[in-house]
């Protein structure tokens, strides 16, 4: 979301002009340790065609700022004099104004939008290719429809996933995406509405245990919700040992062994410390098909270009896609899946 | 007189279905109890092989072996599983098997040419795979047994339980050998 201080610098060209002559990346965090390296053969390469690129935009959007908006306002203002008096409802004069307004923002943000996928589709390979044998891609269609076995997807009719990222950490296979999830919904006067029901990340990782059947975990729903899963659930709920765990947690399998084979005491103690690493209860998983999906409720927008209206070097962009790639291998280290130790 | 028939209608309903979870209760810990049988049987399957493969280089090690087949031959014997003491009987067995083939592979840390032998690591591999999935079978059968025997030690369950003929099942408890302080001397 834009806010009303970026609006203006963009509009007014009050943005850095002058890209930075030699960007050096200077390793901050351990995890960033030969990453300079890597940035000055794979990513500083690229920094000077982007900037150029980044300024095109921006002059662009600002140009067709200033040739819209005053067109879109005298469009309406014509309209309103010289249509709307002639409407049985006058305010049917407003659908062509707000498509007229739709179609400009879209017009106007598209220089801005296009730069912005363009560094997430070419600049972001480069920097995750620095960890390994991973592939990056910025748009992912229908990711969500393969998981809908798991029992961990929510009712939806609109799916939005993006930055798809699969490869190998500590021989663990992941799997990982971002997505939104909006149901369709209808208020009191019969519009169509769309409402999130789930804003945040799948992660699917190979598991270092052989099973048959299907084992999820998931968020406590209260007295009520727990006695309407067990009522109607296809599945049997497992009660496991852990009072704790028990609290925050449900679980239900078609295998009782099953699920206690893969939720060893250990196993229950690391997926409590993922759930205080990553704050608040909204995480669950499922074990399926010998890989461990995990979904998690996440605020962020994780795998996004910084500002634009910066000069354009990389820098804080790779810093960024390190660190949010950090938060995959947390996950991995806190359930300790690189450790085939049975536990 | 209404009043009444519906004060004893809610009674009986009530006992009902106290005696219906008692003997679903039951079915349930005897569910459990046959999950651990099939672990327990893959076990028994895999020791011959385990014994044969040890038997090649543990020559110091006879009375260990000898003592491995014989719990193995106590653990295979039937066993009645609506009998409590039975059932105690065979689990307790089948840890003083679990217990011996523990001591046996942990002996095997000292014949490095055992220990680097193809075919011993992956019967180790095999046997703690095993050795997992009943650890998980006896997590099943204690928390069912739990179910049970609190619902036939309270009140009316003491009663119905006799009525219905369930008696308290004995828990699958750790084996000696594995709540025993490991002194880490004997293995360096």
């Amino acid at each position: 979301m834009w806010h009303i201080g970026k609006f203006f610098r963009l509009v007014s060209g009050r943005y850095d002009r002058t890209g930075a002559a030699d960007p050096a990346f200077v390793e901050a965090a351990p995890y960033e340790a030969g990453f300079a390296l890597h940035y000055s053969t794979a990513v500083r390469p690229h920094v000077a065609a982007y900037e150029t690129a980044r300024l095109h935009a921006l002059a662009q959007t600002k140009t067709r700022f200033w040739v819209c908006v005053p067109a879109v306002l005298v469009i309406s203002l014509l309209l309103v004099v010289f249509w709307m008096p002639t409407l049985n409802d006058e305010v049917d004069v407003l659908f062509p104004i707000v498509g007229m307004i739709a179609v400009t923002i879209f017009y106007i943000s598209r220089p801005v939008g296009k730069y912005k996928s363009d560094v997430k589709a070419k600049i972001f390979p480069g920097i995750i290719s620095f960890l390994g044998d991973f592939s990056y891609s910025p748009t992912c269609k229908g990711r969500v429809t393969n998981l809908r076995p798991t029992g961990l997807v929510p009712s939806y009719d609109q799916e939005h996933s993006e930055d798809e990222i699969r490869g190998q950490y500590k021989g663990v296979e992941v799997d990982f995406f971002e997505t939104t999830l909006k149901r369709r919904t209808r208020d009191s006067k019969g519009r169509t509405r769309y409402t999130t029901v789930f804003d945040g990340v799948f992660i699917s990782f190979s598991f270092g245990k052989h099973f048959n059947g299907k084992t999820i975990v998931q968020k406590d729903k209260g007295a009520v919700g727990n006695w309407l899963k067990d009522t109607f659930s296809k599945q049997e709920r497992v009660a496991l040992e852990d009072p704790h765990f028990e609290r925050i947690f449900e679980v239900y399998s078609d295998d009782q062994i099953e699920a206690r084979y893969l939720l060893t005491p250990a196993f229950m103690e690391r997926l409590k410390a993922l759930v205080d690493n990553f704050g608040g209860s909204n995480l669950e998983c499922c074990f399926f098909e010998n890989r461990l999906v995990i979904k998690m409720s996440v605020r962020e927008n994780l795998f996004e270009p910084g500002s634009i209206f910066e000069p354009e070097d990389f820098i804080d962009d790779s810093r960024r896609v390190l660190a949010d790639m950090q938060h995959i291998f947390a996950v991995i280290e806190t359930l300790k899946l690189d450790e085939n130790t049975g536990l | 007189m209404l009043t009444s028939i519906i004060i004893i209608g809610v009674v009986l309903g009530l006992l009902y279905g106290w005696y219906a979870a008692i003997i679903s209760r039951r079915n349930r810990a005897l569910e459990a109890l046959s999950g651990i049988d099939v672990q327990l049987q893959k076990r028994s399957d895999l020791v011959p092989n385990i014994l044969k493969i040890a038997s090649k280089f543990m020559e110091h090690e006879k009375e260990l072996l000898t003592q491995v087949t014989e719990l193995r031959t106590r653990m295979d014997a039937g066993y009645n599983a609506a009998d409590g003491a039975s059932v105690k009987e065979h689990l307790n067995a089948a840890g003083a098997l679990g217990g011996a083939m523990g001591k046996l592979m942990v002996a095997v840390e000292a014949y490095p040419d055992l220990k680097s032998s193809d075919t011993m690591v992956q019967a180790q591999r095999t046997y703690n795979e095993v050795e997992a999935h009943i650890s998980a079978a006896r997590r099943f059968y204690n928390a069912s047994v739990t179910q049970l025997n609190t619902s036939i030690q309270i009140f009316p369950g003491t009663v119905l339980g006799g009525l219905a003929g369930v008696t308290a099942l004995p828990f699958y408890e750790a084996e000696e050998g594995a709540t025993a302080p490991v002194n880490a001397d004997d293995y360096l």
